[in-house]
């Protein structure tokens, strides 16, 4: 994920922590802090609380953008389980390109010893 | 999609209708009456007792017990399904092993991941904009095409991936062409890939896809 990367063409500086709840706010990302709880809750498939947060975000960011967040969440909550059941390893450009991430959001505790451990 | 509480684009629209039709289409291991049986295993899924204790135990492997299934596809493919549905996060090279030591080909395996994975982002989609899920096409009849491709490396993953790609993401499924077609069909409309449009600033996008990330405990 090239969120630092996006962030520095916008201009600003995202704190990249809030994706694991590691600081609370908006991440200096617009909306952020509404984002990532309706990521959350697609992800965890929690339709009431979706329903309720699609009610409260019309209003804030308007209907096409919610529409493409649950998009972009949906996409995500497939292409992860491709990632988790081909056991793939991180090549050079994702490595590279989220290094910084990685390190801010310590998303490698995801990948124990045991994921590639064999029986 | 019907009843949907938002608008959708004409473009997802089609995309997520073709992956759904393509499913229904004789695949390279698995008959497209297997694959609808696939998709609906996937979707009764989230009911499954044995799942839900699975998810809550410390590890999962240490929860022994039968998945409530539709008994129509072998059990190997059931694990695989309800596991990448309901705990991919904690799926290990052990478990792969295991599911594969009970009768699946490699081939199978990489066909069930993109047909589970492409109805996951379908199905994720209608439900969070508020539509009812897509009901499923008929299967086509025909034998599975049995094509796979030989331009695949060992690049330390649990089954080998396209020998050309640019990250090991867009390689993972190689093995089988049409199960990269299938997936990335479904997945394209979510990201930036090609021509597709969103709504939302880039930081926005990557915000959203690395929060899903976190909460599926996917590293990559």
């Amino acid at each position: 994920m090239a969120l630092r990367e996006s962030a520095k063409h916008a201009g600003q500086d995202a704190d990249l922590r809030l994706v694991t709840g590691l600081v609370d706010g908006d991440g200096g990302v617009e909306h952020g802090d509404f984002l990532v709880r309706m990521a959350e809750a697609v992800a965890r498939w929690q339709w009431n609380d979706v329903a309720r947060l699609r009610e409260e975000s019309v209003a804030l960011m308007g209907e096409q953008p919610i529409s493409d967040a649950i998009l972009v969440a949906s996409g995500f909550n497939g292409i992860t389980r491709v990632a988790d059941a081909t056991g793939i390893r991180l090549d050079k450009i994702t490595e590279s390109t989220t290094a910084d991430l990685r390190s801010l959001t310590k998303i490698d505790d995801f990948a124990p010893a045991e994921k590639w451990s064999g029986s | 999609m019907r009843a949907a509480k938002l608008p959708v684009r004409e473009s997802t629209l089609r995309a997520h209708q073709r992956t759904l039709e393509t499913i229904a289409s004789p695949g390279a291991w698995w008959s497209g009456e297997d694959r609808i049986a696939i998709v609906e295993e996937a979707r009764s899924a989230v009911n499954c007792p044995l799942c839900q204790q699975r998810s809550k135990a410390l590890s999962p492997a240490t929860i022994d017990g039968d998945h409530d299934h539709n008994g129509e596809l072998p059990e190997a493919a059931i694990e695989v399904i309800h596991a990448m549905r309901n705990d991919s996060g904690r799926l290990t090279r052990r478990w792969f092993d295991g599911v594969m030591a009970s009768g699946l080909d490699r081939e199978a395996y990489v066909e069930l991941v993109s047909v589970v994975a492409s109805s996951v982002v379908v199905d994720t989609f209608a439900q969070g904009i508020g539509a009812t899920i897509t009901e499923l096409p008929m299967a086509q009849p025909g034998e599975p095409s049995r094509e796979s491709s030989a331009e695949v490396a060992e690049a330390g993953a649990w089954i080998p991936i396209a020998a050309q790609g640019k990250a090991n993401i867009l390689s993972s499924l190689g093995l089988l062409p049409g199960a990269v077609d299938l997936f990335f069909g479904a997945f394209n409309e979510s990201y930036y890939m090609g021509t597709t449009e969103l709504d939302l600033q880039h930081r926005q996008v990557e915000l959203v896809a690395s929060k899903v990330s976190a909460v599926n405990q996917c590293f990559y």
